[in-house]
């Protein structure tokens, strides 16, 4: 069946929300870039003038500050991204119901079986209405499957429509580099150029089963995607996609290097990780830590925990075991995370465990679940650990509440 | 040029659930009778912003007055320049060798 599926870019989104509300940035090179006081000092949107200059998205501050004397800086407004984010979903949701968010800023939609189903009027439409009732501009892709949607959003930029079809893949898809595939990172790519693959066309050529002996089962996919016989529905507005795993991570305000300081942030984390398993009403049996020392090398480790479990008491010195374990005096850490995977429901939970220590346990777990509440009601900070005020400027972060989910993966989480 | 002006505005909550506003305050104090209005639904401001649009009749002229549900706050396009961009800032790359850790 040939579908029409939409993919929605806004354009230098966290920029042209600031831009919006204060004209005057339009002027001048501007870019929202996070707080290097709290050492997350890079770029994360920039607008055309920045662009000009040479500032890309990801970079220190001091390299586009060396590149753009004259850069002004914007602290991002998430609340205000976000509020926007959703105004422009709802707008989407005027012609489908399929509105499959990728991120913030970006969105499927597909208009198959739907009163318009004209996939460049509509496209027009949405471009033109984002301009008149928000004042931004969005570049879209149309196309018959969700990958050349995304790779024709980013054709053309700013502000405009790219239509692939059965008859222009060929001359519009093909000669496109593969790193722009979606899934073809850097070290894909570095793989393919090995085989001589560089463009969009050059992997499609290719047979399935040699990708397949190369790559395993993304080969297959690779080649799906290269070739446009992705078959991937886009979802429907608000479906819940069951939680695989729950995880927090943080770049520290200065570089951990003493142990007390490694556990109140190891503690810090695993207690917004074990309240949120809390909230799901799933325990874990993996607990995961994310590790990167200064020089920007990580790594990651896992280990099980000898019980499911959904406790703070338990996950955290797990996971603390595994970070001095493959830490190395000298070693500064710049940012490190906890992850708790391998999740069951806790309704399991309470089959699976008929330990002797069961009723210590219980008590742990009202004493946690009441800590909740109280967080709940007063705030993240109302109460808190002992080892978390050796040093308050790394405990002094309220992580539960300021979690945002990032976009999820395309084969889901 | 414009520039957005924050005005305040009294408005009346009708029984099917419609705002309509009546009259709006100036920043200068001034005060002004809205004699007829329209709701045109979300627009871009030309001044800054976007929001709920309400096209307004004010002694003669047709002007919009906007509503943000983001930050409760009304305003139109008033005339004049907007405020002027700020001024780029210097900035000093902070190494964690500078760091000191706090004395326990």
């Amino acid at each position: 069946m040939h579908r029409t599926i939409l993919h929605v870019d806004q354009n230098a989104f966290y920029a042209s929300v600031e831009m919006l509300a204060r004209p005057a940035l339009r002027t001048v090179p501007c870019a929202v870039a996070g707080d290097p006081v709290n050492r997350h000092g890079i770029v994360l949107a920039k607008n055309q003038l920045a662009k000009k200059a040479g500032v890309q998205t990801g970079e220190a501050i001091w390299e586009a500050k060396q590149k753009c004397p004259g850069l002004i800086l914007v602290p991002p407004d998430y609340p205000r991204y976000i509020h926007y984010s959703r105004l422009a979903r709802e707008l989407y949701r005027q012609y489908t119901d399929r509105v499959e968010p990728f991120g913030i800023d970006e969105c499927w939609l597909d208009l198959t079986g739907c009163p318009k189903d004209d996939g460049f009027a509509v496209a027009e439409e949405i471009r033109e209405r984002m301009k008149t009732e928000f004042g931004l501009t969005v570049s879209i892709g149309v196309s018959w499957n969700k990958i050349y949607a995304k790779l024709g959003s980013d054709l053309k930029k700013p502000d405009a429509t790219t239509l692939i079809t059965p008859a222009n893949y060929r001359e519009l898809v093909f000669p496109q580099p593969a790193k722009s595939l979606l899934y073809v990172g850097s070290s894909t790519n570095r793989k393919l150029r090995r085989m001589g693959v560089r463009t969009i066309g050059q992997l499609a050529g290719l047979e399935p089963s040699f990708l397949r002996s190369i790559f395993g089962v993304v080969g297959l996919s690779l080649h799906a995607f290269a070739a446009g016989l992705d078959q991937t529905p886009v979802a429907r507005y608000g479906r819940e996609v069951p939680i695989k795993s729950v995880g927090n991570s943080i770049t520290a305000r200065h570089d951990l290097y003493t142990e007390s300081d490694i556990k109140a942030v190891t503690y810090m984390l695993t207690e917004s990780v074990a309240s949120r398993l809390r909230d799901a009403g799933m325990a874990a049996r993996t607990v995961q830590i994310y590790m990167r020392d200064y020089q920007l090398y990580n790594f990651e480790r896992q280990a099980p925990l000898p019980q499911p479990t959904q406790l703070c008491s338990e996950i955290a010195p797990a996971a603390l075991r595994l970070i001095m374990d493959n830490f190395r005096p000298g070693q500064w850490i710049r940012s490190l995370g906890v992850r708790a995977s391998r999740l069951i429901p806790e309704s399991r939970l309470n089959q699976e465990t008929y330990l002797p220590d069961e009723k210590q346990r219980e008590a742990v777990w009202r004493l946690e679940d009441t800590i909740d509440t109280l967080r709940s009601r007063y705030g993240g900070l109302a109460v808190r650990r002992g080892i978390s005020m050796v040093d308050r400027s790394l405990t002094e972060h309220d992580i539960k509440s300021e979690n945002v989910i990032h976009p999820v993966g395309f084969f889901g989480p | 040029m414009s520039r957005p002006v924050f005005v305040s505005v009294r408005l009346e909550m009708t029984s099917s659930g419609t705002r309509r506003p009546l009259e709006v305050t100036w920043e200068d104090g001034r005060v002004f009778e809205i004699t007829s209005s329209s709701y045109l639904g979300r627009r871009a401001a030309r001044s800054a912003g976007s929001g709920e649009c309400w096209l307004c009749r004010i002694e003669g002229q047709e002007v919009p007055l906007y509503f943000s549900s983001l930050t409760g706050r009304w305003w139109m396009d008033g005339k004049g320049d907007p405020e002027p961009p700020p001024r780029p800032q210097g900035y000093r790359r902070v190494k964690d060798r500078d760091y000191k850790p706090p004395e326990r």
